[in-house]
């Protein structure tokens, strides 16, 4: 029997991060930093978690305060707004994802079971991101969604997650063939 | 959670963690309130938790792009795919939900597989039972998913959008499934077998299943379906279905179970998960792109078309006026094998026969080799495009546009400047 194929140790999936962000080089945990701590209880990086987390709340021009002197009188949902809105940087994605308003809420029902790259390949109409729910619903496990919740998850995924159109051709790399498949569609 | 859980889909806890005690263990660790507490939203990840750290790797794999890590689905960069036969470590993955602890402990402890259903005599079958009871059979093989080019079909169609990577050609060993099913005696009763495997559902709920396809009995007892217990030489890697799998060769590779336990003689069509509904169907007739089929129009497929990739070179080469360019690739189909295999320079309009090899059996790829020139500097599009032995070739365009956006043949085409 090969041991190489089949050691747990093997069969990991690392993390190969583009950039590092400062002060936090446990780049290998940043594609699942609660893993860390859900288990190991490693108290240091929650605690840079935390405080990255806090950081990120409160946007960028108060980050040099300490984060819990910020007094509470907005929501999370509104703070992540305009921690949006007054960003100049291109959106970030965490595993494909954009991070614009409402992705929130398609982290917090859609990837107890499968990964957000899973959403991030798809670019569907409204209709079908509504199937999906559907789908996701009578099959897959996904609890009762609230009319409103749905409805913020399915303009979040209308915006981030709709058609491409003709953007996506002008984007490729001219290493792909330019000719289309079908000029007519 | 080990990342190795991650691999596994164990990972799915984070949903009940993050509902419970996600916020409190952040407040804990800080050894302060979070101020707005109350209005966080149950089950959120902290936007500080989004950065998003690039592309994942699977270790033991090589040259792959993963698509999906949960469940795991990662495609062969068209490049990596030049070997003769697939190496395990670049072969493709298509997961439908948990792999097993055993895939991963590799232990056979407790593994058998069951014959049961519409036989004369049910059997449960350990691996040396396996081994010491049937002839041994080896034999290279494709493996196709179904939705292979499904990146190509516009609107969009749902599930991985596999482009060209989604196939391999590994040399496995084991036995025929018919040697094993005749042992069982099959009943005239028996239109259908159906697999089930010990992967877990994503949710984790141990009513659902992943995946339980299966094939017409006559598949089932063709001389070229088998059970497998051997990849290149080694057993069957955790990824690709320890410590057996089912192949149905020139049928989407859905149709062939990893992580076997069980094979279901049925006197139905087997209606397990991912049978039925738009699961690998297509409409029975031809649809305008984007139609609303109902799910009785569609049917399962079988057969998978002829299809060809272009490994060497890569798409996006220069080269130079004076100087002949040499393609290869390999060339395959669902009905056994190719006829022939053309390229040509001029989008179209004139085609030039590649060489073919022979396949090493039924079943296994062909590899094609061709050489052209070009007439002057310019861009040139290279298409290949593969016939097989009744005469059906590869379409220029994306056919048939279907829901699931399956069975995309199309042929491949690859930028070339000369200079």
């Amino acid at each position: 029997m090969n041991t190489d194929e089949i050691q747990p140790e093997d069969e990991r999936i690392q993390v190969k991060p583009p950039h590092r962000i400062v002060g936090f080089n446990h780049a290998d945990s940043l594609l699942h930093p609660w893993v860390g701590f859900a288990i190991r209880g490693d108290v240091l990086r929650v605690g840079l978690v935390a405080a990255l987390f806090l950081l990120q709340v409160w946007g960028a021009a108060t980050a040099d305060k300490p984060a819990v002197s910020k007094p509470a009188a907005k929501t999370f949902e509104q703070a992540n707004k305009e921690a949006v809105k007054k960003s100049k940087a291109p959106v970030q994605t965490f595993m494909g994802l954009k991070q614009t308003p409402g992705f929130e809420y398609v982290l917090a029902n859609c990837i107890g079971c499968h990964s957000p790259r899973l959403i991030a390949q798809h670019h569907l109409s409204r209709k079908r991101w509504e199937e999906t729910l559907v789908t996701m619903n009578k099959k897959h496990g996904l609890w009762k969604l609230s009319p409103d919740m749905k409805k913020k998850i399915l303009d979040y995924l209308a915006e981030n997650q709709g058609p491409l159109g003709d953007q996506e051709f002008k984007e490729t790399p001219w290493a792909q063939p330019l000719y289309r498949p079908n000029p007519l569609w | 959670m080990s990342d190795e859980e991650i691999l596994n889909g164990a990972a799915t806890d984070r949903r009940g963690f993050l509902r419970g005690a996600g916020l409190a263990a952040v407040s804990a660790a800080l050894g302060a309130p979070i101020p707005f507490a109350d209005h966080f939203p149950a089950g959120l990840v902290p936007v500080a938790l989004g950065q998003d750290a690039g592309v994942p790797k699977i270790p033991g794999k090589d040259g792959v792009r993963v698509l999906n890590d949960r469940p795991i689905n990662a495609e062969t960069v068209v490049t990596e795919l030049d070997d003769d036969f697939t190496p395990n470590s670049k072969h493709f993955v298509r997961n439908n939900g948990i792999m097993p602890d055993r895939a991963n402990t590799g232990s056979l402890d407790g593994w058998s597989l069951t014959i049961d259903g519409e036989v004369k005599k049910s059997l449960t079958l350990s691996m040396d039972d396996l081994e010491s009871q049937f002839k041994r059979h080896e034999a290279a093989l494709v493996i196709e998913c179904g939705g292979n080019g499904r990146a190509g079909y516009k609107p969009p169609a749902k599930g991985n959008q596999w482009t060209l990577g989604a196939v391999g050609c590994s040399r496995y060993a084991g036995v025929r499934l018919r040697d094993v099913l005749k042992s069982a005696g099959v009943k005239d009763s028996a239109v259908y077998i159906g697999y089930e495997s010990e992967d877990l559902h994503l949710s984790r709920d141990p009513s659902k299943k992943p995946i339980s396809r299966g094939v017409p009995i006559e598949k089932a007892m063709d001389e070229h379906t088998m059970l497998a217990w051997e990849m290149n030489g080694e057993p069957l890697p955790a990824l690709h279905g320890f410590p057996l799998r089912l192949i149905c060769p020139g049928w989407p590779g859905s149709t062939g179970g990893k992580w076997l336990k069980r094979i279901w003689v049925r006197d139905q069509v087997h209606d397990g998960a991912k049978m039925t509904g738009t699961s690998y169907r297509v409409p029975r007739y031809p649809v305008a792109p984007g139609t609303d089929v109902p799910e009785e129009d569609m049917e399962i497929i079988e057969e998978m078309p002829v299809k060809s990739i272009i490994t060497r070179p890569a798409s996006g080469i220069v080269t130079k006026l004076s100087e002949q360019l040499a393609l290869r690739g390999h060339a395959w189909s669902g009905s056994g094998d190719v006829k022939a295999m053309h390229v040509s320079v001029d989008f179209g309009q004139t085609w030039t026969k590649a060489k073919l090899r022979k396949p090493a059996n039924a079943f296994a790829w062909q590899r094609w080799t061709a050489s052209v020139s070009f007439p002057k500097k310019g861009y040139y599009e290279v298409w290949a495009r593969a016939t097989d032995k009744q005469g059906r070739m590869q379409p220029m365009l994306v056919p048939g546009w279907n829901p699931k956006g399956y069975l995309n043949n199309a042929m491949q085409r690859i930028a070339v400047k000369v200079a």
